[in-house]
């Protein structure tokens, strides 16, 4: 054995004789380190920052304002403009995506040719990045080679191009639909895996009474998924107050400030208007909005598997 | 026809068109954006659109490919995606074990916290991070990005690895220890191979978690280690480039390495998607 080979060993021994705290603790140190250089000292330093008046534009300097950023989250014109899109962003979202992936999880549970291929198949926007998606529906709705306004040509709906991303609720509309198309495999995937796990022997059950599809959903399926769906809600309340990425590549807050939503005025209040106090206290309280959120899911989630 | 099988005809109708619908408005985006990667631009902007079998070509990814700058922020994509991955599994396993198996003083507020982290959005890390980056000096490097995104990534990898390690019976790992195994050795070559579908799996999350990210990589890279999702961004938001096939083909290069692991992990995904929700 070479040197470096009986040095290692001797290390490895010296691990294994540890007693189980410190060994635990050991294996955990490049996790805890990690997390406390990478989370825990930027999110302390976003709080520091949030009690401080920066206005790089202005000037370099800091000015101690205590929670007045906090104050001017709540009454700043760009974000009192910004709340109404993100709530009617948000509540299409999370109503379509809950509504589209319960019928997509119910169909999948159900035998047919081609099942799995179909599955695999309707996965795939869950893998694709939000910028890309972003991308992808700007071309579907795109004013000169846009496959929609092509289709409708096509059928004759429509005779000439539509400007669809002029119109603002448009605009903010497709970026709805963009985000559904993105969150349907993963809120589906969960219901499906709630619905696989209702017992068998119920519907069979069900059956010999004579249920029909529609009492054996109400009395059989609808109260074994009704926590997962609250939950599939909850998840999606949060992914849509987040939304960004997408955004970004899609419209770009455009037209105008049509589709700058909550998260998105963060980004340019901290990275356009170098207004880093106010970002960072905007993004403590969206953080604040989000755990409180989670907690609510996570009771739901622990109801459901009690 | 009696009643009963006019009733299978009708459900086996509205599965179809359910299916299909889905099935539609799953993969058309996708289409659309891959058949204009690989047609002139002057087929697709005319009313209607004229698309011919003659002009399909693998012109536009070419062209790419061979713009320096493209090739690196793939080059960049797949090193800092690879190195993540592999970081998040050993770190992941390393962390997991005690937290699944032993008795550690504080392991419950660790795991608390652990699981607070992985609500933050981004929004509030980004710019301390940035601050921090500058001050280290890995603003605009591979290794400052991996360092990043394996801290982001960290926290799920880790509830994932605990969850499957759970499942892992204590007399496997009792009898390893009997025969000679440290703790160490039990954990890396009997546990872990155990749960080999599990890590499959998460790995694959931790590679597409970090292939996709766009946030930090826009605001902690400018030129040498720009992933290919902020690439693709600046490809769409420059006013003045001279051909939407180049556009569609970059996006679709952010999107090829994805599906290809898609493909062939699929079974595991989908479990580890059900898996990784438990906590």
């Amino acid at each position: 054995m070479t040197k470096i080979e009986t040095h290692v060993g001797g290390i490895l021994r010296r691990i294994h004789r540890l007693d189980e705290a410190r060994f635990g603790l050991i294996m955990l140190a490049p996790t805890v380190l990690l997390f406390v250089v990478l989370i825990g000292l930027p999110i302390i330093y976003a709080f520091v920052l949030s009690i401080h008046k920066i206005e790089l534009t202005v000037s370099p300097g800091w000015k101690f304002t205590g929670l007045m950023n906090y104050l001017r989250v709540i009454t700043d014109r760009q974000v009192i403009a910004s709340a109404p899109r993100t709530l009617y962003f948000a509540a299409i979202m999370v109503s379509f995506t809950t509504c589209l992936a319960l019928l997509l999880a119910l169909v999948l549970n159900e035998q047919f040719s081609g099942q799995k291929t179909v599955r695999a198949l309707v996965l795939m926007p869950w893998a694709v990045a939000p910028v890309v998606s972003g991308v992808m529906w700007k071309y579907m709705f795109h004013q000169k080679y846009g496959l929609i306004n092509a289709g409708l040509v096509y059928l004759g709906v429509i005779d000439n191009y539509i400007l669809w991303f002029d119109d603002p609720l448009i605009a903010l509309t497709i970026a709805a639909f963009a985000s559904i198309w993105k969150a349907l495999p993963f809120a589906t995937i969960i219901i499906l895996a709630a619905l696989q796990s209702v017992p068998e022997s119920l519907y069979r059950a069900a059956k010999m009474d004579g249920a029909l599809m529609w009492d054996r959903f109400r009395h059989v399926t609808a109260p074994h998924i009704r926590g997962i769906m609250i939950f599939v809600v909850i998840l999606q309340i949060i992914s849509a107050l987040q939304a960004f990425d997408m955004i970004y590549t899609l419209t770009r807050g455009g037209p105008g400030q049509a589709t700058v939503m909550l998260n998105f005025l963060t980004w340019v209040n901290a990275f356009e208007r170098l207004s880093i106090g106010m970002a960072a206290s905007m993004a403590i309280t969206l953080a604040f909005v989000i755990m409180l959120l989670s907690a609510v899911a996570n009771n739901f989630r622990k109801k459901i598997r009690d | 026809m009696n009643k009963r099988m006019r009733a299978e005809l009708f459900s086996r109708l509205s599965i179809f068109s359910i299916v299909s619908f889905f099935v539609l408005w799953t993969v058309l985006p996708v289409v659309w954006i891959f058949i204009m990667s690989v047609q002139p631009e002057i087929n697709y902007i005319l009313v209607p659109p004229r698309l011919r079998w003659v002009d399909v070509s693998p012109r536009w990814y070419l062209e790419l490919l061979a713009q320096p700058e493209v090739a690196l922020s793939l080059f960049n994509s797949f090193v800092v995606s690879i190195s993540v991955t592999v970081l998040c599994l050993v770190f992941g396993a390393l962390g997991a074990y005690p937290l699944a198996r032993l008795n550690l003083p504080g392991k419950n507020i660790f795991l608390s916290l652990s699981i607070v982290s992985r609500m933050i959005p981004s929004m509030v890390l980004i710019i301390p991070i940035f601050l921090l980056l500058r001050t280290t000096g890995l603003l605009d490097t591979r290794l400052g990005l991996i360092l990043v995104y394996t801290a982001l990534l960290l926290p799920f990898v880790l509830w994932m690895l605990k969850n499957f390690l759970e499942q892992v019976p204590r007399g496997l790992e009792a009898a390893a220890l009997m025969d000679g195994c440290t703790r160490l050795g039990a954990l890396f070559r009997v546990m872990i191979p155990a749960i080999a579908p599990g890590v499959v799996a998460t790995g694959a999350f931790a590679f597409i978690g970090a292939w996709n990210e766009f946030l930090f990589g826009l605001i902690l890279t400018t030129s040498h280690a720009v992933p290919i999702t902020v690439k693709l961004s600046g490809f769409v938001s420059s006013t003045y480039h001279s051909d939407t096939s180049i556009v569609a083909a970059c996006g679709m290069l952010a999107v090829i390495p994805i599906f290809a692991l898609l493909l062939i992990l699929n079974r595991f995904i989908v479990r580890g998607m059900v898996e990784g929700m438990k906590y």
